[in-house]
């Protein structure tokens, strides 16, 4: 199968930013490729992994399939505040298959990997992964 | 503190899959996990960001096969960072792994470990559950 992680990433982008309750906790764009160039709270979309043929049911049906993380950088001005975007961002993914362009995602769930201050200011942010599973469509 | 990813296999929790194998598909399973921990650290290495070259020499590896768990872990520890070791500080250098595997406000995350963890955990699950299955075959 073809990558998926573009299709992925463009899907991630809409379905956070589509959210009402999640976008009016963040500031401007409030959803970020890499690095934020905001102010504080949002969301940064970060790095991304994929496999081809991963063996976890991607490929069920006699059709390749691929598994992949987008990591997911939950930045507020206080813990509690990156937690709260977290839990939006939780509930707006977390077994919410995505619909993509060309291949069909057949799993997307979030955990919380980890949380730690900024260095740089007062900031916190809570590391979350986002672990999806797809494979070509019919 | 550490920062770092591991893959742990405790016998408990496939005991019902073992129960009755032979200490030959325990040893499989046993290899399995330290070879991943091995490919991890490799790509989490090549993947490291460098610049004096301190965090990717700190860099560690661990295997652990007591009391029927194996465990093979890759990361940073913190009480490897002592002072007078950093070749541009010679201070004791703080433990600054995670704020380069996460990032900052300011600076984007340059993950090693993560990437590596993600890219070998498919493999060994694969690799894992053939053993399993090769181990009843046989029974």
């Amino acid at each position: 199968m073809s990558t998926a992680t573009w299709p992925v990433l463009v899907a991630l982008e809409e379905a956070l930013t589509d959210d009402a309750t999640l976008m009016g906790l963040l500031a401007g764009e409030g959803v970020y490729a890499r690095v934020a160039a905001g102010a504080l709270p949002y969301v940064v979309m970060g790095s991304s992994t994929e496999q081809d043929g991963a063996p976890a049911g991607a490929g069920a049906f006699g059709r390749e399939g691929n598994e992949g993380t987008e990591t997911l950088h939950c930045w507020g001005r206080t813990i509690a505040e990156a937690k709260a975007i977290y839990a939006e961002v939780h509930r707006i993914l977390h077994n919410q298959p995505l619909t993509l362009t060309g291949p069909e995602m057949l799993t997307g769930a979030v955990s919380y990997l980890t949380d730690q201050p900024d260095t740089e200011s007062e900031a916190w942010q809570v590391v979350a992964r986002y672990r999806w599973l797809a494979r070509e469509s019919a | 503190m550490r920062v770092g990813f591991r893959f742990q296999v405790r016998r408990a929790e496939i005991a019902a899959a073992f129960a009755r194998k032979s200490e030959a598909a325990q040893q499989e399973v046993a290899e399995i996990i330290q070879q991943s921990g091995l490919r991890m650290h490799a790509m989490a290495g090549e993947l490291c960001a460098e610049d004096t070259g301190y965090m990717k020499s700190h860099l560690g590896l661990a295997y652990s096969a007591d009391g029927g768990t194996y465990q093979s872990e890759v990361g940073w520890t913190e009480a490897d960072f002592v002072a007078g070791t950093h070749p541009r500080t010679k201070a004791h250098p703080p433990f600054y792994p995670p704020f380069v595997e996460f990032g900052t406000s300011r600076n984007a995350a340059q993950p090693a470990v993560t990437p590596a963890f993600e890219a070998e955990a498919p493999r060994v699950r694969t690799e894992i559950a053939a053993a399993l299955a090769r181990a009843m075959a046989t029974e």
